[in-house]
């Protein structure tokens, strides 16, 4: 049966889809193009993972004198809104300084489904396109091994529906990890963990007096990195 | 040295942020009743995240046509609007078999049955029948369906063709109408709202209709159409 509707849902989902080989490609592009920073003395690391997240928001929807004014005794559910596990491209830029130590410049990008969940319930809430820029410090420990920490800025931006409505979404963002790379031939390999800390309040929930929370986010990443800097 | 300082600051800062809560909405302290008023008031409601299709019959007057098309995409974008989390989608689909709504004039021929539940006449209605053990929706069947192929049609909105002098009512009725489809099963009793028992004063929902289709969105319905 063809309709417009489900071609329009599977359009939306080709997009999705099309964005994740955008992420690939861009990941191929960025390892090109990290031969060329290498020769200025960078040590480039191009990086591929997933992402999970907590909620952008938990909606309480009802207040309790309203929920039995209205005979609703427990019908109604709390919500949480919050971007699905997604992929995570980003390229970073190192130089060292000093023993063991090094400052890096990072740029990602993860396109999320966002996801409304309540009481067991799932429904599909949008898309977003979540990007951040972080200086970070690295320290390389024990030879192979590493501990980061820094801070930069993360953009939520989603479609003209939904949480994301009222425009994209900039915050300040903290973030802490490690990892460790293998000299396999060149480039090298790194496997790293990533968590990050921001907070997230949109135009929408302020509409109906939500506020502001701290929205944390989880990832895995696997590297290529070319050029000589502190692992 | 300065290392240590710099992880030492970077973990206080992570307490810091450990101590804080998630981003929070309030619960909504505006909203009128929304459950049909049946013994017992029966909640209903398309399931959270449905895309509910509606076949648009104008008739084959073009004006008329294109008028009750705008009304509905102004409705539907009223409503989608009122909603933060994708609740539901309001889309137009060509093919009566496509359709969940019907939204016709009530002199165009339709391409369902009513004689099982007829619409009742006014400015505008929204009709649907429940199943007699009250668990469902009393599908309208087609009428170009063989034998035993209902299709998926569970509401009827129509408005009366006397209004269609008038682009402006139909805007508001269209609207109004379009809130029943989404399970408002009253009126509110406030006259500035949308879903106000009289004819509307506005085609947008207002700030009770927004808490109302809100709340009724994430409460246990008792029917799903």
């Amino acid at each position: 049966m063809i309709e417009g509707v489900v071609m329009l849902e599977k359009a939306a989902r080709t997009a999705l889809a099309g964005r994740w080989r955008v992420g690939l490609l861009a990941v191929g592009v960025l390892a090109l193009w990290a031969g060329r920073l290498e020769a200025q003395g960078l040590a480039v690391e191009v990086r591929g993972g997933m992402i999970a997240s907590s909620a952008l928001v938990e909606d309480a929807v009802v207040a309790p004198e309203l929920e039995g004014e209205l005979g609703l005794g427990g019908r109604v559910e709390g919500v949480r809104v919050g971007p699905g596990v997604a992929p995570l491209v980003e390229v970073a830029a190192r130089t060292g300084f000093g023993r063991d130590l090094a400052f890096e410049v990072a740029a990602g990008w993860a396109p999320a489904e966002l996801g409304g969940s309540e009481a067991g319930r799932r429904w599909r809430a949008g898309e977003v396109d979540v990007g951040h820029a972080v200086f970070r410090l690295r320290r390389g420990v024990l030879g192979r091994y590493h501990v980061r920490g820094g801070l930069g800025v993360i953009r939520y931006s989603g479609g003209r529906a939904g949480l994301l409505r009222a425009g994209p979404v900039m915050k300040p963002v903290l973030e802490v990890g490690g990892g460790a790379e293998w000299q396999v031939g060149e480039p090298r390999v790194s496997v790293g963990v990533l968590a990050q800390a921001h907070r997230f309040g949109s135009g929408v929930v302020e509409e109906v007096g939500g506020r502001e929370g701290v929205v944390w986010r989880v990832g895995v990443q696997l590297g290529l990195a070319f050029g000589r800097g502190v692992r | 040295m300065r290392g240590g300082v710099v992880w030492w600051g970077g973990a206080a800062l992570v307490a810091l942020l450990a101590a804080c809560d998630s981003p929070t909405v309030p619960g909504r302290a505006e909203a009128y009743e929304f459950a049909l008023e049946t013994t017992p008031p029966v909640v209903y409601r398309w399931p959270t995240g449905k895309t509910i299709r509606v076949l648009v019959e104008g008739g084959s007057d073009a004006a008329r046509a294109e008028l009750l098309r705008a009304a509905f995409e102004e409705g539907a974008a009223g409503w989608e609007e009122a909603v933060l989390y994708g609740e539901f989608r309001l889309a137009a689909v060509a093919r009566a078999e496509e359709a969940d709504v019907i939204l016709a004039w009530s002199d165009a021929p339709l391409p369902v049955e009513v004689w099982g539940c007829p619409p009742a006449g006014g400015r505008a209605v929204t009709t649907f029948c429940l199943t007699e053990d009250g668990t469902g929706f009393e599908p309208f069947p087609l009428k170009s369906a063989p034998a035993g192929g209902e299709g998926r049609v569970r509401m009827l909105v129509t408005v009366s063709a006397d209004e269609a002098g008038n682009a402006e009512r139909v805007r508001r009725l269209v609207a109004h109408e379009l809130g029943h489809v989404l399970g408002i099963g009253r009126h509110s009793p406030d006259p500035e709202d949308l879903m106000s028992g009289g004819l509307p004063v506005t085609a947008k929902p207002t700030d009770r209709d927004r808490g109302t289709v809100q709340i009724l969105y994430h409460t246990r319905p008792d029917v799903v159409p």
